[in-house]
């Protein structure tokens, strides 16, 4: 009776306050309702939220492993890129020597054909010119000759035969 | 309305029983306007909860979530996924704090009507409770719903929006208009009568049988104000989607 003529003096009251019967606050019941809602709830939540950590646990721990593995292959790949790099270069200065020295070979190779062309030319010009004298003098004495038959049947009678005859054997004989 | 319908159980039962009251508010008179200020105050330890809770959960970020943080990432990924099957997936993303304010507000409103012990601290008129059993909090959400969706529609197309209200054909037009009015009344409604009438069945049980018999409803309570906070949050999410959305 004492509470409740309290509980109804405080709610007569115009003020704050507080109020403590139990039965009217429902208090009992909300304690065990709270109650059960933990219990129940945490072991669920619990292991959704559980869940749901590993789950992004292992999300990062993969994408982690993967962003390593990029990374070394990002290195191996630019390792091998450099050796790439260095092959071609050495392949560069090779084709430059290979080519230096074909052109070498091929300028030495073209003055010695120079050199042939140019002496067996001369040579040609030579035996050419040798030829063509040989050619001109026989062409020469061939036609004195022809003019000297042609000459002879006037020049050379009985007389003249004689005369000449005569004058080579006064001649032997001197 | 509700003023009216003020009777005290006293009256009907014994004088030895607690004390009903429906109606009851603690009225503050700030310019000529009578406010609920129990409705005020239990809105303000609402806010301050979540705000509390959400500012301990990253004030220390870490990289694998865990305790609270992990719990809060739970709830915001709840949250994220409700918006994006309602509004889809291109346009979600600028909702995602307006459902999730909703849902949040009304949810942890309506369990800590449900749950938290108010009555042991005595006002000096009414009763503190769920703040969504006060019919001018579910109208001033469900007001903002509206405000949302309009601005949703408009902005995502013009003055194209009023084209909706002529599909699929113009007969609808009374209708499309009408429904703009009963958006916001049945949101409103549904949840204001569900809070309310949770409420009223766990006093009268109590009042009846103040031991164990409530427990149930209580139970069936907290289920019930969880759902009207999905539904809330889940029909908010549904007309800014629908308003966007082209014909």
């Amino acid at each position: 009776m004492l509470t409740e003529a309290l509980g109804l003096l405080a709610s007569e009251t115009k003020g704050f306050g507080l109020n403590f019967d139990i039965l009217e606050t429902n208090l009992i019941n909300l304690v065990i309702i709270i109650g059960v809602l933990f219990y129940f709830g945490r072991s669920f939540l619990g292991d959704k939220l559980k869940e749901r950590r590993e789950a992004i646990e292992k999300a990062i721990t993969d994408a982690e492993a993967r962003q390593k593995e990029a990374a070394s292959s990002l290195a191996q790949q630019q390792q091998n890129l450099q050796m790439a790099k260095k092959k071609a270069e050495q392949i560069r200065s090779e084709a430059q020597t290979n080519a230096e020295n074909a052109r070498q070979a091929v300028m030495a190779q073209s003055a010695k054909d120079i050199e042939r062309l140019k002496s067996s030319a001369a040579a040609d010009l030579s035996s050419q010119q040798e030829k063509v004298i040989q050619d001109l003098r026989r062409r020469v004495a061939t036609l004195a000759l022809e003019k000297v038959r042609g000459n002879l049947p006037d020049a050379l009678n009985e007389g003249v035969q004689s005369k000449l005859v005569d004058q080579s054997i006064s001649q032997l004989g001197s | 309305m509700l003023n009216t319908l003020h009777f005290t159980s006293h009256l009907l039962m014994s004088p030895l029983l607690a004390k009903l009251e429906v109606g009851q508010h603690y009225y503050w008179h700030i310019g000529g306007l009578k406010l609920h200020g129990q409705v005020f105050l239990v809105s303000w330890f609402v806010s301050a909860l979540l705000i509390g809770v959400a500012f301990l959960a990253t004030r220390k970020v870490e990289r694998i979530p865990s305790g609270l943080q992990n719990f809060m990432e739970y709830a915001l990924d709840f949250i994220r996924d409700l918006a994006k099957d309602q509004i889809g997936e291109k346009e979600y993303r600028p909702w995602v704090p307006f459902v999730g304010t909703l849902f949040l507000f009304i949810f942890v409103s309506n369990w800590s009507g449900a749950l938290i012990p108010w009555k042991l601290i005595h006002i000096p008129g009414g009763e503190l409770a769920a703040p969504t059993n006060d019919i001018n909090t579910t109208v001033a959400l469900a007001l903002l719903t509206s405000l949302a969706y309009f601005y949703a529609g408009f902005r995502k197309r013009g003055l194209g929006y009023f084209a909706k209200y002529i599909e699929p054909t113009p007969i609808l037009l009374p209708i499309n208009i009408l429904e703009d009015f009963t958006k916001p009344l049945s949101l409103s409604f549904r949840l204001f009568g569900n809070i309310l009438a949770d409420e009223l069945v766990v006093a009268v049980l109590v009042l009846l049988v103040p031991l164990f018999v409530p427990l149930p409803v209580m139970v069936l309570g907290l289920f019930t104000s969880a759902i009207q906070a999905l539904i809330f949050a889940t029909l908010a999410a549904a007309y800014i989607g629908e308003a966007m959305e082209g014909h």
